[in-house]
């Protein structure tokens, strides 16, 4: 401020460029008040502004992280509720097959559980065709072809060995998928030694029966196997998926604190900054008006 | 000596003190007029009459006159006007380069859920949702829609870009007009004032207009001023002459590569170094390209490592879905990571985008795995957070030397400041090259040689040069290329970075000149301008002076009036 001559001009143009400057504050905070958000543009302030993009950006990965190990584990639970029927099925055709192998036993009634477990093949080829959202779990890539089909006593697998993976990480790749003929533990095996079971008991062969409950048993152990497994999965999916949860709630935070208004600072800010445009409004008043002339005559 | 001198005084009294107050009015008429200084009527004693003295012998005595009015005086302070001109053009700049920098903000929506950030995440978050589920119609429509979606946002970004840059190459145009408006009025102000101040006078209102429109001048451009005794200024721009005595020139402004240069009438470049042109040729020419060369880094790292993955895979329709792009560009054609407008054009390819196109968007990554088989969709969603490899810029070119000293040229333009000039600074006796030099200024300084290890030089800036040399030897001859190593979000996240502390900079800048130009601005007004309470008190002052000059011509013409009529009345 000059010491110099005040002229009137040099009064009006100061209220003039105040009243601008704490409009121009007051209607910024203002915005921040009204839209709760404290960035609006990256020169607000970069390096916020850089972070916020950060994160949403990995918000939004980890949600789409979460999405994925939800479908995964719908997958997952599809094939542990096939893998549960084909133990079942298993248990009483290894019951069947203990009877069946009774030395007392004719033909009419091994026939009669023949036809029971003929039954029990059906229900074993239906749970290794079973398919989630319309594609077939067991088949590997072939998703769209029925895995397993069975003509007389020949098992055919239609699918492939192909793994399904999912991303649930950066770079973290996870298969979520059982294929129908794997040499460690295959369902073709499993459906097959349904199939041999019925064949020995309508052929009221005896001996081969007895052999069979041991097939059954290896039968039993892979579709354990297989249940572990994918048991083992969906137990992770539940970790990660936990783990994704838990991120996601730290990193909103993060997020929030960094683009959103603190409303109980920013309210104090938009009063104090209503006092001093109001008090320049009066003050402004109060100085433009007088003149000499209004006390001349 | 007589009565009738007296007379004589108390007129001049009149006039003078009449005159006083029309200066008074002229101030109070032009208390808001911009540009303004208050004028002053100097009075002065008029000559004495020198009379031999009655009451001191042989000495003369000297009898005042009366008054009269010197000159009408100017105040003002030529000391601010340099400051405030100073801090004009500073103003000038960073007002012009605040408002572009700010609206180059909007044109990427950050941070926003709009905002191209957003979208890039989007684009690699539907790759998954098609591992997820790879044989689903929905999700590939989902997946081709948010990529048709980024692309047309890097093309709008791109687009925006493109008409700001347009738009303030018309705004160069205007600036130029008006500088060469204002060099014509202040040349016919120059000669009006050379004629009066010729005949002694002192053309203050003109003056004033000319003082304005040099103010005016001072914002668009910086100049410099020079009074000439004849009355006259000079305004230089750039070391040339614009305006002097008699002379005045005009900026030409002629189409030079598609944008509008400015040049004096020889031909030869003006040198703009501050104010809101030199602002507007920053933005035009450094700061637009700069951005531009930016999406187009992106659009190209799309286009190169979204393509390469995406041939290796097969779509739904097995074989005939193999060693397709997917991005491609808007005209149908392939697109061309060598081309330089691939930001402009990008688009899904043609294939993708037809009837049906979505089925041939390759989620499987062999022919046998199709169509369960997702994991080329996998590969494409981790690109996201995989190098973003490409060119960009002008490529990088080498002459070959027929002798063993080696000559590598090339120009890479990318984000501020990743402009390197590079050349070889040493080759072995093989004439492999062992070192190179690297310049970020246009290729006037080099900093110090940078070894090649491994086929590869670090330039910083996470810049590395790679000599395509099928891993044998580095020799001239050899074609080289600049790597970037970034991500997509990184590259893209700096590139935010650097345009938000700019316009950050530019906005605070911006507060900072208005408040240094306000209190010159104050200064000046504290001197020169109107003050109406000061002009009240004059007013009343000569008003004061008038009525008792007047009371003297009345006691004079009563004082005549005894002589005259009241005296000799003896003999009547």
């Amino acid at each position: 401020m000059p010491l110099g001559r005040i002229t009137h001009n040099m009064i009006a143009d100061t209220f003039q460029a105040n009243l601008s400057e704490i409009s121009r504050r007051l209607q910024k905070v203002h915005e921040e008040l009204s839209s709760g958000q404290r960035l609006r543009r990256p020169s607000d302030d970069p390096p916020s502004v850089i972070q916020a993009v950060s994160l949403r950006s990995t918000i939004q990965t980890n949600d789409q992280y979460l999405r994925t190990i939800d479908l995964s584990k719908t997958w997952l639970e599809s094939t542990e509720s096939a893998l549960n029927n084909l133990t079942d099925v298993l248990q009483r055709a290894r019951e069947l097959a203990v009877q069946g192998a009774n030395a007392a036993l004719g033909p009419a009634e091994r026939r009669a559980l023949a036809n029971e477990v003929d039954q029990l093949v059906g229900g074993a080829v239906a749970a290794a065709n079973t398919s989630a959202g319309g594609s077939y779990v067991f088949a590997g890539h072939a998703i769209t072809t029925q895995p397993f089909t069975v003509s007389g006593s020949t098992v055919t697998y239609n699918g492939d060995n192909g793994s399904m993976s999912r991303e649930i990480g950066p770079n973290l790749l996870i298969s979520i998928n059982v294929t129908g003929d794997r040499s460690d533990a295959s369902i073709k095996t499993v459906i097959e030694s349904l199939i041999t079971l019925r064949d020995d008991l309508n052929n009221n062969a005896g001996s081969a029966v007895s052999n069979d409950v041991g097939t059954i048993d290896s039968a039993l152990d892979a579709v354990l196997k297989l249940r572990a497994e994918t048991g083992a999965k969906v137990n992770r999916f539940d970790f990660v998926s936990q783990r994704l949860q838990d991120i996601k709630l730290e990193l909103t935070r993060l997020l929030s604190n960094t683009q959103d208004v603190d409303m109980a600072e920013t309210i104090t800010r938009f009063q104090l900054e209503e006092n001093v445009y109001q008090s320049a409004l009066q003050a402004g008043a109060k100085a433009i008006q007088p003149s000499l002339l209004d006390f001349m005559r | 000596m007589s009565i009738l001198l007296g007379l004589n005084t108390a007129v001049r009294a009149l006039l003078a003190q009449q005159q006083a107050i029309n200066t008074t009015a002229h101030n109070i008429a032009n208390a808001n007029t911009p540009g303004f200084s208050r004028q002053q009527a100097m009075l002065a004693p008029t000559d004495p009459f020198t009379v031999p003295g009655s009451n001191r012998t042989g000495l003369a005595q000297q009898i005042g006159t009366g008054v009269t009015i010197s000159e009408i005086r100017r105040i003002r302070d030529q000391f601010l006007d340099v400051q405030f001109r100073q801090r004009n053009e500073l103003l000038g700049y960073w007002e012009t380069a605040s408002r572009e920098l700010s609206q180059m903000e909007n044109t990427f929506s950050e941070p926003t859920e709009h905002g191209l950030g957003y979208q890039m995440s989007q684009f690699f978050n539907r790759w998954r949702d098609l591992s997820n589920d790879p044989r689903n119609v929905a999700v590939r429509l989902a997946l081709r829609e948010e990529a048709s979606n980024l692309a047309a946002f890097i093309r709008d970004a791109y687009a925006h870009l493109k008409e700001q840059q347009a738009a303030i190459d018309e705004r160069v145009v205007i600036q130029a007009d008006q500088i060469n408006s204002i060099s014509d009025q202040i040349n016919a102000l120059n000669d009006q004032i050379t004629k009066v101040v010729a005949v002694g006078d002192t053309p203050n209102d003109l003056m004033d207009r000319r003082d304005l429109l040099i103010d005016d001048l001072s914002k668009l451009v910086k100049i410099t001023k020079i009074e000439i005794p004849t009355g006259s200024v000079s305004i230089s721009v750039g070391g040339i002459q614009l305006v002097g005595p008699g002379y005045a020139t005009h900026i030409d402004t002629p189409l030079v590569n598609g944008y509008h240069d400015l040049q004096w009438a020889d031909g030869t470049s003006v040198s703009i170094l501050g104010g809101e042109l030199k602002a507007l040729l920053d933005m035009r020419d450094v700061e637009i390209p700069d951005k531009l060369v930016n999406l187009e880094a992106l659009a190209d790292g799309l286009i190169d490592t979204v393509n390469a993955q995406h041939r290796t895979g097969y779509g739904l329709g097995g074989a005939a879905d193999n060693g397709l792009d997917f991005f491609g560009n808007l005209d149908g054609t392939a697109a061309d990571t060598a081309d330089t407008d691939n930001a402009a054009k990008i688009d899904i390819a043609a294939l993708i985008r037809a009837f049906n196109g979505e089925n041939r968007i390759a989620a499987s990554s062999t022919l046998a795995g199709v169509p369960g088989d997702s994991s080329n969709a996998n590969s494409i969603a981790s690109l996201q957070f995989g190098l973003l490899l490409g060119g960009s810029g002008a490529p990088v070119t080498q002459s070959n030397s027929s002798s063993d000293s080696a000559n590598l040229t090339g120009i890479y333009t990318g984000t501020a400041p990743m402009s390197f000039v590079v050349r070889v600074a040493a080759v072995d006796g093989l004439g492999r090259i062992t070192s190179v030099e690297v310049s970020t200024d246009g290729g006037s300084t080099f900093g110090a040689a940078v070894a090649v290890t491994s086929n590869a030089a670090s330039v910083g800036n996470g810049l590395t040069i790679t000599f395509d040399a099928a891993g044998t030897a580095n020799t001239v001859g050899d074609t080289f290329g600049f790597d970037r190593n970034s991500t997509f979000e990184d590259f893209y996240r700096g590139m935010i970075a650097t345009l938000g502390v700019q316009s950050q900079e530019a906005a605070r800048e911006t507060v900072n000149q208005q408040s240094l130009v306000r209190n010159v601005q104050q200064a000046r007004d504290s001197a020169a301008g109107v003050s109406l309470d000061e002009e009240a008190t004059n007013m009343v002052k000569f008003q004061r002076a008038y009525e008792a000059a007047a009371r003297l011509v009345t006691t004079l013409d009563e004082m005549l009036d005894t002589l005259i009529n009241r005296t000799g009345t003896v003999g009547r």
